[in-house]
């Protein structure tokens, strides 16, 4: 090895070598503060939102069945109240009757039938489906004990002349009882009127209902499916064979979306919305080619005979054959979009469905690019890395109209079109063939109302 | 972000093309520092020094000649003005003939880096400094002269003697390196 040779060795090995650096340390020595680490950003975030959805879901579902047991129970409870006070009332008058000194054993037995009764219909726990069939009993029984009342009075008038003074004093107490129970009677249908159409006094003041807060929260995941539309133009003043091939074969496949958005809604029907959004488009390039290939053999070119038929002459030579080779390239590459869309909104109620429309703009935090696209002279190049792209396609605008259909006292399904339109050209500035992009897309989405 | 766009970002002052600049070319730098500095603590101080004097002087780049050659240049000089002044004491006027073709054993090309440095750093210390400067960074020797203050002329001579010393640092060492090992190796045991 000559000298020179060793120089540029140690030139080369010297310019190329690297040292390791604490580049954080050296940014905070500088004055920079080190840039925080994005790249799991928004792996966080969506790990986040799903915990976050879960832990609503599932206080959702909970939350629901406990409603339902409470909704359940002051259901019996209000139809308890009544009935209680109904008893109660009853309870009292047979309690008068009391003071009124009835001693017989058929007086005592009636009071504690009846009682009894009461009792027992006060202790039921009585559903509203229950209810009328419950009322309906206690009539009937108030109207056996009555007709066995009338008939015991009758026995007891037909044998008068066998009876004495304090035998007809007592039945005609009887006939005071009887009286009771017409009043009881009484009592019990205008107590059953009463609750089938309460009064209500003047002195109850109604809770005001009003929410003094119009704002409210909703978080909404959302996935879309889009086609696009893609323009290509040549800025160059001469077509390029790539631009050609790119503008003739270069298809639009179906691209994919999922967002994050949260929703800050007014009381009067406006909302307003923010949040990430992912967008992969796919391109498709596929075309036949083909090429002739020209094989060369040696072989026999010519054998002639002579007139005599006893030379031949063979000759020996170079012969082409020519093979034509078909094949089909097809390769794809992909742009992955992440935006920060935001957008105003208004939505309209009817009943259990809501028709939003909204517009806004989509403003593009980082675009990337995978796969391969076409060159020139049937090549493909990785899409990344080739300078033939931007990274930040600028700001889009867009416009969508939904229908929204509640599920749950927190949840609601949502599904429309979407019109995007991406104003920024996503070829790079030395790219002479400008690329731009325009969408239509359907999206579906779960809105959670806090 | 493309070189031209980094620059003309930092130009403008923007956090986040300078610590892309950091972070891209610190490696680099730092290794270069370390060629020049005595110890790895001086090195980072000088690669620190020296990515502020970029930061400062980032508009004056015209954009002749390679980027990361005009800041390893910068980084150069840092280190120089850190290091202590160099002494030309001797009288090192005249040129020592050196033939580039002189053959050299073949084992030095598989030697790595450390070991390269070491046989360069063998050098004393000016010729060490001239001859890293003018074979590995690419410097002329105007421009040796200008930064150590030295004439053209000396700057020449320092790097013909410097070549010759290495040359014969190199042939001694492929002669004498089994017996060196088996120093080594008796000194251990």
């Amino acid at each position: 090895m000559k000298f020179w040779e060793f120089e540029n060795i140690l030139k080369e090995k010297m310019s190329s070598s690297k040292a390791e650096v604490d580049t954080d340390k050296l940014l905070l020595d500088l004055g920079l503060a080190p840039d925080k680490k994005r790249k799991y950003l928004l792996l966080w975030l969506l790990g986040i939102s799903i915990l976050v959805i879960g832990y609503m879901a599932w206080k959702s579902n909970f939350g629901t069945q406990s409603t339902v047991q409470n909704q359940n129970s002051s259901t019996v409870d209000y139809y308890q109240e009544p009935t209680t006070k109904l008893s109660q009332s009853e309870i009292k008058t047979v309690d008068s009757s009391d003071s009124k000194d009835i001693s017989s054993d058929q007086e005592n037995h009636t009071k504690d039938a009846s009682t009894t009764n009461i009792r027992a219909e006060k202790n039921t726990l009585v559903s509203s489906r229950e209810y009328p069939k419950a009322v309906e009993n206690s009539k009937n029984e108030i109207e056996e004990i009555q007709d066995q009342l009338y008939a015991a009075i009758e026995f007891s008038v037909s044998n008068s002349n066998e009876k004495s003074e304090i035998e007809i004093s007592t039945e005609l107490r009887e006939l005071d009882k009887l009286n009771y129970l017409n009043q009881l009677k009484t009592n019990f249908l205008e107590s059953e009127r009463s609750i089938k159409n309460p009064r209500i006094s003047d002195q109850i003041v109604c809770p005001k209902f009003n929410n003094k807060n119009p704002w409210s929260f909703d978080l909404i995941p959302e996935v879309g499916l889009q086609y696009s539309f893609k323009s290509l133009t040549n800025l160059s003043t001469s077509d390029s064979e790539s631009f050609l091939k790119r503008k003739e074969n270069e298809k639009s496949l179906e691209g994919i979306q999922a967002a994050l958005y949260g929703r800050l809604n007014h009381a009067n029907g406006l909302y307003v919305k923010a949040g990430l959004s992912y967008l992969r488009m796919a391109e498709k390039m596929e075309f036949d080619t083909f090429y002739t290939k020209i094989d060369t053999t040696i072989g026999i070119v010519s054998i002639t005979e002579s007139q005599d038929h006893d030379t031949l002459t063979i000759i020996y030579g170079e012969i082409y054959e020519e093979y034509e080779i078909s094949k089909n390239l097809r390769k794809h590459y992909y742009i992955h979009q992440y935006d920060f869309p935001i957008s105003l909104g208004y939505s309209k109620r009817f009943g259990a469905n809501y028709f939003e429309v909204e517009g806004g703009i989509n403003i593009n935090l980082s675009t990337r690019y995978s796969g391969y696209i076409y060159s020139d002279s049937e090549t493909f190049i990785p899409a990344e890395g080739a300078d033939l792209f931007k990274k930040n396609v600028g700001i889009g605008y867009f416009l969508s109209a939904y229908y929204r259909r509640q599920i749950s006292n927190h949840g609601s399904l949502y599904v429309g079109p979407r019109y995007t339109k991406r104003s920024g050209k996503f070829n790079d500035d030395n790219n002479v063939i400008q690329q731009n992009y325009s969408s239509l897309g359907i999206h579906f989405g779960y809105i959670h109302s806090f | 972000m493309k070189e031209q766009e980094l620059i003309q970002k930092c130009i403008q002052n923007k956090a986040t093309a300078q610590r892309e600049l950091v972070k891209k070319y610190a490696p680099v730098l730092l290794a270069l520092c370390k060629r020049y500095c005595v110890d790895e603590h001086q090195a980072k101080d000088c690669l620190q020094e020296g990515f502020i004097r970029i930061f400062k002087n980032i508009s004056n780049f015209k954009g002749v000649g390679s980027f990361e050659g005009w800041m390893k240049k910068i980084c150069v000089n840092c280190c120089l003005t850190q290091r202590k002044k160099i002494r030309f004491t001797e009288s090192i006027e005249g040129t020592v003939a050196v033939n580039l073709e002189t053959e050299i054993p073949d084992v030095v090309s598989s030697l790595n880096e450390n070991d390269l440095l070491n046989i360069i750093k063998s050098l004393q210390e000016q010729s060490y400094v001239v001859f890293m400067m003018h074979s590995i960074e690419g410097y002329s020797h105007k421009e040796i002269a200008e930064t150590l203050e030295i004439s053209e002329g000396t700057s020449r001579s320092i790097l013909s003697r410097a070549r010759v010393k290495l040359i014969e640092k190199v042939n001694e060492l492929y002669l004498t390196g089994s017996n060196r090992i088996l120093q080594f190796n008796i000194e251990n045991n």
